[in-house]
């Protein structure tokens, strides 16, 4: 049975009910979905809280899935939906804006990665590094939702270009416009550092 | 493959959505091309970068708190139903209320007009047969208030 028989497998499952088969569904995919919010947020405990809410609203529209569609692409879908209602959500508070949560959120780990970065045996070396992975990070939470998506389902969700475009609910050609453009915005931001 | 041809194509590369002729040609003028070398490796570098980006982990345990996540969420009040259903009986008493206290207002005045319309019609009556009574005695060569003078 490949991955994705698998999930329509305990898709169906969880359709009746099956708390057994949800928590396996849930296992097999907290990585991806974990790291798609963190990635687009910057907060670490509010991508695990906004994950929560994607697998409970899983488990809530477990009656609306049809096992026709990959489960990975239902999934990401409503990932990506949760992303932008937490983007407008903190639009409309304003003060708590994305990018002061990000800052605190990097300013928390940074002081956890000096102390390894100087266990480490070259501190200059991990220092640099972490602030490649820091710039790489904001770099990626810059852009526009569609693009930051399409970017992260296809570097690191190894989704294809027909399966982002069903998450973005757009065309083939749209996506590889919008990798395009992502790619550009990133080279520019990066530029001097890789 | 000419130099348009190969940078136009560096998405499709880096996705790996070349066929294997078509890749072999690509690599093969980078190989030989400065220019496009220079461009593929920049583009391609920040690509690798992207994909060395490292994030968090899950926590231990975020299987069984999203479990009981869930089972707070199944278990909560239904507030989404209550909620509407209490702020649609507000609106309706209140909405009962103005139009009762509206409608009270509207007799009240509505009675009130009557009453000065009556007194009014009332008064122009007695002029008006007043005036009848006056221009009668005038008709006939008397003054009614002469007569009342001399009475």
């Amino acid at each position: 049975m490949n991955p994705s028989d698998a999930d329509a497998e305990l898709m169906l499952r969880v359709r009746r009910g099956d708390r057994a088969a949800f928590r396996e569904l849930v296992e097999r995919h907290q990585r991806g979905v974990i790291q798609t919010i963190h990635r687009a947020i910057g907060d670490a405990w509010e991508a695990e809280d906004l994950a929560q809410r994607v697998f409970v609203q899983v488990w809530r529209s477990a009656g609306r899935y049809e096992p026709t569609a990959k489960f990975t692409t239902w999934l990401f879908t409503i990932v990506h939906n949760t992303i932008l209602n937490e983007h407008r959500r903190r639009a409309r508070r304003g003060a708590e804006s994305l990018d002061a949560l990000a800052q605190s959120d990097e300013e928390t780990e940074t002081l956890g990665a000096q102390f390894a970065d100087a266990q480490s045996p070259d501190p200059a070396r991990a220092a640099s590094e972490r602030e490649l992975q820091a710039r790489i990070g904001a770099a990626i939470r810059r852009l526009p939702d569609n693009q930051r998506t399409a970017v992260v389902l296809c570097r690191f969700e190894g989704l294809s270009y027909e399966e982002i475009a069903k998450v973005l609910h757009c065309s083939v050609p749209a996506v590889k416009s919008l990798l395009h453009r992502a790619r550009e915005a990133l080279k520019e931001e990066l530029q001097g550092w890789c | 493959m000419n130099c348009k041809e190969t940078q136009a194509n560096f998405d499709e590369r880096l996705d790996s959505r070349l066929d294997v002729a078509y890749s072999a040609a690509f690599d093969a003028h980078v190989a030989d091309c400065p220019t496009c070398a220079a461009q593929w490796r920049a583009y391609a570098g920040v690509w690798s970068a992207v994909a060395r980006h490292v994030a968090t982990e899950p926590s231990t345990g975020f299987a069984e708190r999203t479990l009981r996540r869930l089972d707070e969420t199944l278990t909560e009040k239904p507030r989404g139903w209550l909620a509407p259903l209490w702020r649609w009986a507000l609106a309706g008493s209140l909405i009962v209320t103005l139009s009762g206290a509206g409608w009270l207002g509207w007799q009240r005045t509505h009675h009130t007009n009557m009453q000065v319309e009556a007194y009014i019609t009332a008064q122009q009556d007695r002029l008006e047969d007043f005036d009848v009574v006056a221009s009668l005695h005038l008709l006939n060569g008397n003054n009614p208030h002469e007569k009342a003078n001399v009475n």
